[in-house]
Order: C-alpha cells, then sequence, then structure tokens
C-alpha cells in the first residue's frame, strides 16, 4: 500500500509499453489499411470496430503507442542532455557565464512546444521530428531549473568541500558526486516531462501539425473522430483514454519515486 | 525604495527577454532552411517568379535589416502585410479575433481557480480521510486528461445527447452577452476543469504547509477552530501559491486555448495561426506567436511584481541580501 502510486504508475506505462512492443511485431490488421467496413461497432474480429476509413480501431491504437512513447523518450533524452550539464554548471560556478543558461532557459519558458512547433510547421512542414524537436526544446528549461537546484543543495555537502579541497577537478567531482546524487531528482522530473511530452504530442496531432496521414497517432484518431461524434462516440473514447492512461502512468511514477526519496528531497522538487 | 529598486532590475531584464524572444521567433521563421517565395507558388513556378516574389516580400533583404523593421512595427502594433491574397495589414485580422481568445484564457483561468480552491483545501483538510484521497486522486486524473478531449466529450453529452448547448461557434459579446456566455460554457468548462486538476494540487499543498506551521498551532492552541485559523492565516499563503501558479499555467492554457478553439469552431487567434500555418503566411504566424509569447512574459513579470508586494517574506529575505 506503501507504494501503491509508484506501482500504478509503473502497471499503467506497462501496458502502454506492452501495446507498443507488440504493435511493432504483430496488429490484427493493418493500422493503415483501407477497407469497406467503415464504422463498424466494437466485436469480432475487430475488437474496438472500425473508423471512418474501415481501419481497425485496436491496430491504430497500438500503433499509436509506439509513436507516443518514441516521441517521449526522444523528445525527454535530447532535453536531458542539453538541459543537465548547463543546469549542473551554473549550479557549481558563480558569476553571469553560470547565470547565462538559466536566463535563456526563463525565456525558453514562455514558449511552450505547441508554439514551438506551430514555428516549425511554418518554415518547414509539420512532422513527427518538427513536434519531436518543439517537444524537446520546450522541456529543457525543466531540466535546466531543476539540475541547478539539486546540483546547489549538493555543493553544500561536506564530501564535496572534501573533493575541493583535495584537489579534484572540477570536471571530475561533477561526473563522481554532483550527477549520481542528483539523478533522483532528475529521474522524477523525466518521468514528469515524459507526460507532458505525451499530452504535448496529442494536442500537436490533434492539430495536424505532427505525424504525417501514414502514421496513425492517438491525437490525429481524435481528430479523425469528431467527424462521427452523433453516430459512432466510442470513436472518441479509445485513442483519449490511451493518451490518459499513458499520462497518467507517467504523473503517478513521478509522484511514486519523489515519494520514495521523500523527505530528504522535497525542498528540491 | 528597495523594492522599487528591484522591480526596476526586473523591468530591465523583462525587457531583455522581449528582445530575445522576438529575435528567437523572427529567426525561427526566417533562418530555417527552405525558400518561402518557392512554397507560396508552388513547384510548377518559374525560377524567376520566384526571385521576383522574394523582392515583392522584401526576403532577399538582409537578415537584421529585415528583423529590427520587423520588431520595431511590432512595438507599434504594426506586424505587416499578409503574404497572401490581397495582402492585407496583419495587425486588425489578429485584433478581430483577440477577443475569442482572451474570453476564453480569462474565464478559463477564473473558473479554474473558484473551482480549485474549495476542492484543494477540503483534500488538504480530510487528506487522511477517504474523501479527501478520493479528492486528490480525481485531480490526478483530471492532470492527465487532454483539454481537448475533455471538450470533445462535453459535446457528446451536453451538446449532441441533452441538447442544453451549443456545440461550437461564436457570438461576440457586443452582439448578445446571453448567446456568447451561452457558446463559452462547454469550451471554458473543458479548459477550467483540466486547469483546475493542476491549481488544486498547489492549493493542496499550500494549505498543508500553513496547517504545519507554528503560527497556525498557536492559533489553534488559543481556541481557534480549525477553520477559523485556515481563513485567518492560510487565505494569504494561498493566495502567494495561487500567483505562482497562474504565472506558471497561463501559457499551458495559452496553449489549450488554441486547440480547445479548433474542438469548438472558434474563430479566435487559434484558428487564424492554423489557416496561416498550413498556407505558410509567415508574417501572420510570427505576429500572432510574437503576441502570445509577449503576453506570458508580460504577465509573469506582473506576477513576480506583485509577489514582491505580497509577501512580507520575500521583501524582507530580498532586503537582508
Amino acid at each position: 500500500m506503501r507504494h501503491a502510486t509508484l506501482f500504478l504508475g509503473l502497471a499503467c506505462i506497462g501496458l502502454v509499453v506492452i501495446l507498443a512492443l507488440f504493435g511493432v511485431l504483430w496488429t490484427p490488421f493493418d493500422p493503415t489499411a483501407i477497407s469497406d467496413d467503415l464504422l463498424l461497432p466494437p466485436g469480432w474480429p475487430h475488437v474496438l470496430g472500425t473508423d471512418g476509413f474501415g481501419a481497425d480501431v485496436l491496430s491504430r491504437i497500438m500503433s499509436g503507442a509506439r509513436i507516443c512513447l518514441l516521441v517521449g523518450v526522444l523528445s525527454v533524452t535530447g532535453a536531458a542532455v542539453v538541459g543537465v550539464p548547463l543546469g549542473v554548471s551554473a549550479g557549481m560556478t558563480r558569476g553571469w557565464v553560470s547565470e547565462l543558461p538559466l536566463r535563456l532557459s526563463d525565456i525558453l519558458y514562455g514558449f511552450p512546444a505547441l508554439l514551438l512547433a506551430i514555428l516549425f510547421a511554418a518554415a518547414l512542414g509539420g512532422s513527427t521530428w518538427t513536434a519531436m524537436m518543439a517537444i524537446s526544446l520546450a522541456t529543457i528549461p525543466a531540466f535546466v531549473r531543476i539540475a541547478r537546484a539539486a546540483t546547489l543543495q549538493v555543493m553544500s555537502q561536506g564530501y564535496i568541500e572534501a573533493a575541493r579541497l583535495s584537489g579534484t577537478p572540477t570536471a571530475t567531482i561533477a561526473a563522481r558526486h554532483v550527477l549520481p546524487n542528483i539523478a533522483p531528482v532528475l529521474g522524477v522530473q523525466a518521468s514528469v516531462s515524459f507526460g507532458i511530452a505525451i499530452l504535448a504530442e496529442a494536442g500537436l496531432s490533434y492539430l495536424g501539425l505532427g505525424s504525417g496521414p501514414d502514421q496513425p497517432t492517438w491525437g490525429r484518431m481524435l481528430r479523425e473522430a469528431q467527424d462521427y461524434l452523433f453516430s459512432e462516440p466510442l470513436l472518441a473514447l479509445w485513442p483519449g483514454l490511451a493518451i490518459a492512461v499513458a499520462t497518467l502512468g507517467f504523473n503517478l511514477l513521478g509522484d511514486g519515486l519523489r515519494d520514495l526519496l521523500d523527505p530528504r528531497l522535497r525542498e528540491v522538487t | 525604495m528597495a523594492v522599487l529598486g528591484r522591480i526596476g532590475a526586473r523591468a530591465a531584464w523583462l525587457a531583455a527577454s522581449l528582445l530575445v524572444a522576438s529575435l528567437l521567433i523572427f529567426a525561427a521563421t526566417n533562418a530555417l532552411p527552405g525558400d518561402i517565395a518557392q512554397i507560396l507558388l508552388g513547384t510548377n513556378a518559374a525560377p524567376g517568379e520566384a526571385a521576383a516574389l522574394r523582392e515583392q516580400l522584401g526576403l532577399n533583404r538582409p537578415f537584421l535589416e529585415r528583423y529590427l523593421e520587423w520588431v520595431g512595427g511590432a512595438l507599434r502594433f504594426d506586424f505587416g502585410t499578409s503574404f497572401l491574397g490581397s495582402r492585407a495589414a496583419v495587425a486588425p485580422l489578429v485584433a478581430a479575433r483577440l477577443e475569442v481568445t482572451v474570453s476564453l484564457v480569462v474565464l478559463g483561468m477564473l473558473f479554474a481557480v473558484l473551482f480549485a480552491l474549495p476542492v484543494g483545501a477540503y483534500a488538504a483538510v480530510r487528506r487522511r480521510h477517504l474523501d479527501g484521497a478520493v479528492a486528490s486522486a480525481l485531480s490526478q486524473v483530471g492532470l492527465a486528461i487532454p483539454a481537448f478531449w475533455a471538450g470533445i466529450w462535453l459535446v457528446i453529452v451536453f451538446a449532441i445527447r441533452m441538447r442544453w448547448l451549443p456545440a461550437g461557434g461564436y457570438v461576440s459579446f457586443w452582439d448578445s452577452p446571453g448567446e456568447w456566455a451561452q457558446h463559452l460554457v462547454l469550451p471554458v468548462a473543458s479548459l477550467a476543469l483540466v486547469q483546475a486538476s493542476v491549481i488544486s494540487r498547489y492549493v493542496r499543498s499550500a494549505v498543508i504547509d500553513v496547517t504545519h506551521e507554528d503560527y497556525f498551532r498557536t492559533a489553534r492552541a488559543v481556541g481557534w477552530s480549525r477553520s477559523g485559523a485556515l481563513w485567518r492565516h492560510g487565505l494569504r499563503n494561498v493566495g502567494i501559491s495561487l500567483l505562482t501558479v497562474i504565472g506558471l499555467q497561463l501559457a499551458t492554457l495559452l496553449v489549450g486555448a488554441i486547440i480547445i478553439e479548433q474542438v469548438f469552431a472558434l474563430n479566435g487567434l487559434g484558428s487564424t495561426l492554423l489557416q496561416a500555418v498550413a498556407k505558410r503566411d509567415l508574417n501572420v504566424v510570427q505576429a500572432i506567436v510574437l503576441l502570445l509569447v509577449w503576453s506570458v512574459l508580460l504577465i509573469n513579470f506582473l506576477v513576480d511584481v506583485a509577489y514582491q508586494l505580497v509577501d512580507p517574506r520575500v521583501r524582507r529575505r530580498a532586503e537582508a541580501a
């Protein structure tokens, strides 16, 4: 019961991961195939029914899980790779040079992923990649801030002082003492950012700014379902449910991890 | 006096951020690869035509010169002309759509706060009971729901099934306040429900923080009731954390409003923006994105200033430093 949040989160994520991994090997039908079986209700062989083009909804959900996880993993990893070194160096050094990345990330904070994606789509045309780039850029500030705050806390510890006095180079201190100690906080942030990234991707593909028509995404499915709200409201249920379960999973995982690390890290996060 | 000095420093920083943000926006649309003149003309245009269009749109002048002209115009609310059709001026086009988006964002935030305050406080006070736990679990679920999905289901239930409210469209407040309100109920509800989940979590932790404070325990010890002590001491604390969360959530709400416009076929900044993106009408895209980002930065500045004025602890800490 103590770690219920954590386990519930992992269960939700597990479900999405299984859907995605399974979907790589096998889907009941071709997720992009157009057939004459339009708008079939849930049943057999189309477990969740078919959409307005006659494509199998379950297959499309499975295929969408893959894109959702792909965009999440790549954009959060990208943001961490850029943001964490900036945040750690800002936390370890003094002066305006270390302030600069912090200030820039404050400005970037005013740019939600959607607006960045719109700018990229206007200049380059929308695609999975522009969406991912936009989400990743928009996630950087969170990592800079959290990495800096956590680093500041670690820097006040005695072992850092000891390492400094014994002449350990700054880069070694960062790699050997700072990073391992702030890793848990970063893990929590990664999980939370992942949830935000899933919502952002869903919004972007709903607006048609993400993946192309050949890649079924949950957001795009919702957009298509809107044409049939009168007759087939269930089509608007499954993709949204998938988005909610995936996001809930990562949010709960983040909360669960934070509880696990509590109370030492409460002030930081 | 020290407060004034810090506000001055914050204002200087605001000016710098507005400038950097505008540069980022201009660079994103102008420095990325892709020849906009060629795209506007389509693939079967003669090479000469593209060159002529570039000349006409002024795209072949140096980057910095074009940027300075653009940002100078923006400060006077002049965003140049559209790349398409009759080359209409961008600013009036944007101003005409402002009402929809502002209504959505302001009402969305207002109702989110009104809803989140009691729910968050309840979840905090009753956190060791089942009903309090259910309240925070619900906010966790609300956090995971995209506002546009909530909107789609509000349409299905209240517009299609029950026929209580219109499924979409917008009527200006100045034409008919009643119709305006009717058309905004569902879009505002979908934004506010999701926002309220986020805000109620901040309210909850702010209230829990208060109950751990010495002054709260003292108030209880000298005979204040729990709700009385919360009213007396908690409100100010919650107010401060509300300020913070409103600043943080504003950008999210703006984005939510852009998407919600699509669900309810509202003709606001969002749909104008998306139409412009589809047609590659860069001047319109830049203008609207700049307007949105600048308003986020500006409101965050105002929140910071309010923070300085409201919270004596921030004031004193800064004065001691």
